[in-house]
């Protein structure tokens, strides 16, 4: 039961991903929501447990990009799963909302880091401002703690 | 600091492998694409359009200060209706841009491929779109892309058997040979900021107007000559003592693309 429902979310935000967030653009940032998700997954259930997840849906963000090289989005979501999962064992253990807040921070900033340092490498890509940049880090960390707690609520289902 | 098991170890790096692996076999990624596309297009294409209703919902309720509960239910019943009468209407576009697009056919001499428009960009800057026409309907990579408006949307930069991708003329990537369609200087239209255009170089004794259209000149053999780039937004005369710059606002609206037509050369 549980998994049916994790599986009817993450595709549910699938395509809200592409069909309805391109639209809410501001200064060309817009929330990812696979990359929330995975960070919720990952924080709840480990980076082992999420590992199906970062497949799916690092694949799937790479087959909609516009260079389709394989791989470039799952390696950072699964370097971010790890680091998401390393921080909520280690460095911040109490569940708080700044904990959590600055588990998001951390993760989402390597992600994005992440993606221009692959984007750099084989020269692909959009052009990155920091506006952005950090645009869409704030719009993704707003996003962040509805969403867990959201799967939270779902993996206890 | 708990330690990656060796299984998992294993587990990552061959994943990783295999995925670097898959980019060097020729032509696979582009079959697995073609699936991919062909599994979830009809959904994304539905997500599109109820996105581009619940969007534009949200802007008139946020236009309108004094809008009564009423008349905000009403909106929402309305939005349910036309969210179900989607297909319908959707039929019956299709057919009015097909019918317009026999009449530009006609008129330009242009061998057109109607095409709807079924993806776009999910992570960059939203510069290209996916579209439900490829290789089996006889497109091939390089073609010029139109609205149905007969304005220069982009090219095809890859072709698969049912679908292709389509870079708009704000992507970074591209260029087209443009001419200005008063004083017939030509030059290069490139992506500038913000969804705008820029062409350079062009001699500072032309004399341009703000509002002046640009029209593509043909002299790059992908674009045909004489489609309506956009208009001059800006004149730039610091660049130096020679030359003039202009930007141009694109007379399409790229968020709001859902039909193209794809010329066959």
């Amino acid at each position: 039961m549980k998994i049916i429902l994790i599986i009817i979310f993450i595709l549910i935000l699938f395509f809200l991903q592409i069909g309805i967030l391109p639209q809410l653009k501001i200064f060309g940032a817009w929330p990812n929501l696979i990359l929330i998700s995975i960070l919720a997954l990952s924080i709840l259930q480990g980076w082992k447990k999420t590992l199906p997840w970062i497949i799916v849906g690092g694949l799937f963000i790479d087959f909609y990009s516009l260079d389709n090289i394989l791989g470039i989005s799952v390696v950072a979501l699964l370097v971010i799963s790890y680091l998401a999962y390393f921080l909520s064992q280690n460095t911040f253990k109490k569940t708080t909302f700044s904990s959590l807040i600055l588990i998001f921070l951390i993760a989402i900033f390597v992600y994005n880091i992440l993606l221009i340092f692959f984007f750099k490498i084989f020269n692909i890509g959009p052009d990155w401002s920091f506006l952005t940049f950090i645009i869409g880090i704030i719009y993704n960390l707003i996003l962040a703690l509805p969403i867990f707690y959201l799967i939270k609520k779902l993996c206890l289902t | 600091m708990r330690k990656i098991s060796k299984k998992y170890l294993i587990i990552v790096i061959v994943l990783i492998v295999g995925l670097i692996f898959l980019n060097f076999i020729p032509g696979l990624v582009k079959k697995m694409n073609n699936i991919i596309f062909k599994i979830f297009s009809p959904i994304e294409k539905l997500f599109f359009r109820v996105g581009d209703k619940v969007i534009g919902f949200f802007e008139i309720v946020l236009s309108i200060k004094d809008l009564n509960r009423e008349n905000t239910l009403l909106e929402g019943k309305n939005l349910e209706l036309e969210t179900e009468i989607i297909r319908l209407k959707e039929i019956e576009r299709e057919n009015q841009i097909l019918r317009e697009g026999l009449n530009i056919s006609q008129r330009n001499q242009l061998n057109l491929e109607f095409a709807s428009v079924v993806g776009k960009d999910i992570e960059g800057s939203q510069d290209w779109i996916l579209i439900n026409k490829g290789s089996d309907d006889g497109l091939k990579k390089d073609m010029a892309v139109i609205s149905k408006e007969f304005v220069l949307a982009g090219k095809t930069i890859e072709v698969m058997p049912d679908f292709s991708k389509v870079i708009l003329i704000t992507n970074r990537e591209s260029i087209v040979a443009a001419l200005i369609e008063g004083e017939r200087s030509q030059g290069l239209v490139k992506k500038e900021k913000r969804g705008k255009l820029f062409m350079d170089f062009i001699p500072r004794n032309e004399k341009l107007e703000i509002g002046e259209r640009i029209i593509t000149s043909g002299m790059d053999k992908i674009y045909p000559e004489g489609i309506l780039i956009g208009k001059i937004e800006t004149i730039d005369l610091s660049q130096n003592q020679l030359f003039q710059r202009i930007t141009i606002s694109p007379a399409v609206d790229f968020s709001k693309l859902e039909e193209v037509f794809v010329i066959r050369q």
